[in-house]
């Protein structure tokens, strides 16, 4: 159900005229809420999703996306956050962080949360720029005819679909 | 506005608002119920807060009337606070950091009395193991049992009373069979001797036939009496006749000496025998010593009294004050240079925490100052108030980070008392060294705690000064004690009309004249030599010489006691066996007599014949002219 939801969500943002960079910065800030683990650093990002003008719609599409990547990704973070963590230049810097108020509390000193962050910010313009693009291009060759698909159609549909998901 | 979500943004607001409201109105209520929760855990007793404010516009706290029950007595307090108030910063608030730059605690007083039970509802118990009590909690139960066993044996002054009951009721009999009393037994045996030697002049006595001696020579004798001398040889036979009868004289006066050496004899006997009684007496000396060493008279060690009366009270406060060092060290536990300085890597199941060295940060708790006033007085406690103040700085979790110990100092200076109590807690070396500094000065001695005996003076009326040290580092731990009470006073029967009066006749010899004690205490309990519980004090030698002298006279009377009773035993024995061997020696001496008598008068007779026949045969001869040189034949 969790799939058909999330399909429909998707097919909702694309074949309506919401704008395409906030569709594209609701993605890549999605990114970091799917990849970044820890409960107070998702707090965070799913804050800034609702604080800020983003489509949460894309933003739960990529936190989806990126979560079940981000699996797969885990033992890479690991080893780019461990890295960069123990590097002698930027321990002063991570000490000093490490002293202040607060910010202990993100748990940034943590290999997963230090690499998954380096790779969200990696990731952030390449999935800004891709969905934007894929937003164009999608509205301007695909949409017509995807709305004639008869599941699209479906899942479009409100008071049946809304009864097909339930 | 355009970055913004507005339809977020709002309900965030009003929900913010509405939590606001919460902790304005509600978070005191909560708050009150969490600080009684963890207080109640933390001393196993009931808390009890009267009010208790927050102020979000300072973030401060204000506690009034915080009383901690007394975990060992039931309507006691712990601790009694009249107010305590604090600020705490709000930024470290977010980093769980709690950092109070200055606090207030007044109207500080403890063991205060409690109207209400402090016991908390029982709990279910927990299937937990029960923590292993640490090598200074079981040495300081160690000490504290030794102590209360020392206290306990104090009351070796009531063997006084067991010594003087053992005087009154007295008997030797009860004690030992006096037949295997040496004095006695000697008295039997000679009895015993000097029958044999009666019985053996008896049968010398006996064996000896006067009479028919007597008999022979008396028909010798009037046979010879009868003789007339007519011829020559009549003369002659006479002659042969009167030589016949000098020797029966001779055998007669034979028998005379042997009798008289059976009575020389028994002279003799009674001479030793009289000569054996005065010798009596130092057996009887010897029969005494031998009694009183099976008699139980107690062989008390008094050489450290001090020990006995106040190390119970001595080793409890160290207890105590072992077990608040303890409790500190909990919460401030040591920390070594290395794990300070040290990148620490920790495993874990999603990545690895990087933990970096706090350098100046603050630590999760810092108390940077307390002022602390309060009373030694309060409710339910009869002795002279005293007020102090002072002041506790720097309690924190780590003491590296803020770079100082954590330290106390209080003061009190009131109608003629004095106290003064002073710490460090030393987190800043590798070893946790934690000191407590205590002293008193022209106060109640009551306050001391030390039990009340009916052997010892009253501390009433008595003051004291008390000085004390306690030293907690790394695992060892030292203390010792100055205390100086004066004003003692032993009232004795007067004081204690219940006690025994004896008790109270021999404790009052005991203190007479001393009103005042000197005490040094120390306990040591160390990781490598274990305990060491040492206590000197000037009354130890007064009272040791004092308990030994009374110790003395008493057993010198079971002495003097036992003595005469033996004396009379032994007297009464002499009495019955020499009126017995008396009886039989004067028999003795009768028939000795009666039959020297007769010995002694039929020799003289003898003689008289001979001598007058010898005349009659020297007249006759003259008379009829017999040639004298027949006569001389």
């Amino acid at each position: 159900m969790f799939i058909a939801k999330l399909i429909k969500e998707i097919l909702k943002i694309l074949q309506t005229d919401i704008s395409p960079n906030q569709i594209a910065f609701g993605a890549a800030v999605g990114v970091f809420l799917g990849l970044v683990p820890g409960i107070a650093m998702k707090c965070v990002f799913f804050f800034l999703i609702l604080l800020l003008r983003v489509n949460i719609g894309s933003a739960l599409a990529a936190c989806t996306l990126f979560g079940v990547l981000g699996l797969a990704l885990d033992p890479a973070a690991d080893k780019i956050g461990f890295f960069i963590l123990n590097a002698d230049s930027l321990v002063p810097f991570w000490t000093y962080l490490y002293n202040a108020e607060i910010i202990p509390l993100t748990n940034f000193n943590n290999s997963l949360v230090a690499g998954n962050i380096v790779l969200g910010i990696i990731f952030f313009a390449p999935v800004f720029f891709a969905s934007k693009k894929f937003i164009s291009y999608y509205r301007t060759h695909w949409r017509d005819k995807v709305i004639k698909w008869r599941v699209t159609k479906l899942l479009t549909a409100g008071i049946l679909s809304h009864t097909i998901l339930k | 506005m355009k970055f913004f979500r507005t339809s977020f943004v709002i309900p965030a607001l009003i929900i913010a608002a509405l939590i606001t409201v919460f902790f304005i109105f509600y978070i005191d209520v909560y708050l009150k119920k969490a600080f009684i929760s963890a207080g109640e855990a933390a001393f196993g007793a009931k808390v009890e807060i009267g009010s208790l404010k927050t102020k979000f516009t300072n973030f401060s706290l204000n506690i009034d009337a915080l009383k901690i029950g007394d975990k060992d007595n039931e309507f006691k307090n712990f601790l009694d606070i009249d107010n305590i108030n604090f600020k705490a910063r709000f930024i470290p608030l977010l980093s769980k950091k709690v950092i109070i730059d200055n606090m207030s605690i007044d109207g500080l007083k403890w063991d205060t009395a409690r109207k209400t039970s402090n016991k908390l509802p029982a709990k279910k118990k927990k299937d937990k193991n029960p923590r292993e009590e640490n090598f200074l909690e079981k040495t300081i139960k160690e000490a504290q049992k030794q102590t209360i066993a020392e206290f306990n044996s104090f009351p070796g002054v009531k063997k006084f009373d067991e010594i003087q009951k053992q005087i009154k009721d007295f008997s030797p009999q009860s004690v030992v069979d006096m037949a295997g009393i040496r004095s006695v037994s000697k008295i039997q045996t000679s009895y015993v001797d000097i029958m044999g030697k009666y019985d053996s002049y008896a049968k010398t006595i006996n064996s000896i036939d006067v009479q028919t001696q007597i008999n022979a020579m008396k028909t010798a004798a009037e046979k010879i009496s009868g003789t007339s001398i007519k011829t020559a040889a009549d003369a002659a036979n006479l002659k042969k006749n009167l030589q016949d009868l000098d020797a029966g004289r001779k055998e007669l006066e034979k028998t005379y000496n042997d009798l008289k050496a059976v009575q020389t004899s028994i002279a003799k006997d009674i001479t030793n025998q009289k000569n054996m009684f005065k010798d009596i007496s130092s057996l009887i000396n010897q029969d005494v010593d031998s009694i009183c060493s099976k008699l139980s008279i107690p062989n008390l060690d008094f050489k450290n009294i001090s020990r006995m009366l106040f190390g119970d009270a001595w080793v409890n406060r160290a207890g105590k004050v072992l077990y608040y060092m303890e409790f500190i060290r909990k919460y401030m536990p040591e920390k070594s240079k290395e794990d300070e300085n040290k990148t620490e890597v920790k495993e874990r199941m999603k990545g690895r925490d990087v933990i970096y060295p706090l350098k100046r940060g603050l630590p999760s708790l810092l108390i940077e100052n307390i002022s602390v006033s309060g009373t030694t007085g309060g409710e339910g406690k009869e002795n002279v108030p005293l007020a102090f103040k002072g002041s506790v700085k720097n309690i924190t979790s780590d003491q590296k980070l803020t770079g100082r110990n954590t330290t106390f100092e209080i003061t009190g200076d009131d109608a003629g008392q004095k106290i003064g109590l002073s710490g460090k807690f030393d987190r800043l070396t590798g070893i946790a060294e934690d000191t407590i500094a205590f002293a008193i000065n022209c106060t109640d001695a009551a306050r001391f705690g030390i039990p009340e005996t009916d052997y010892t003076p009253s501390l009433e009326q008595a003051k004291s000064s008390a000085t004390a040290e306690f030293t907690l580092k790394g695992s060892d731990f030292s203390a010792k004690s100055d205390l100086y009470i004066y004003g003692l006073i032993y009232g004795g029967a007067k004081e204690f009309p219940e006690a025994d009066k004896n008790i109270s006749k021999y404790a009052g010899s005991l203190w007479q004249g001393i009103n005042e004690i000197k005490v040094s205490a120390k306990i040591d309990i160390l990781e490598k030599s274990g305990l060491n519980l040492a206590f000197s004090s000037d009354i130890d030698t007064i009272l040791g010489r004092r308990f030994n002298n009374i110790l003395k006279a008493a057993i010198g009377d079971v002495k003097e006691t036992i003595k005469k009773e033996i004396t009379l035993y032994v007297e009464s024995q002499k009495k019955v066996l020499q009126s017995e061997a008396d009886k039989y020696k004067a028999k003795l001496q009768k028939e000795i007599d009666a039959k020297l008598k007769d010995v002694k008068k039929q020799t003289d007779d003898i003689k008289g014949l001979i001598s007058k026949k010898e005349n009659e045969l020297k007249k006759q001869a003259a008379a009829a002219l017999i040639p004298s040189n027949l006569l001389k034949k």
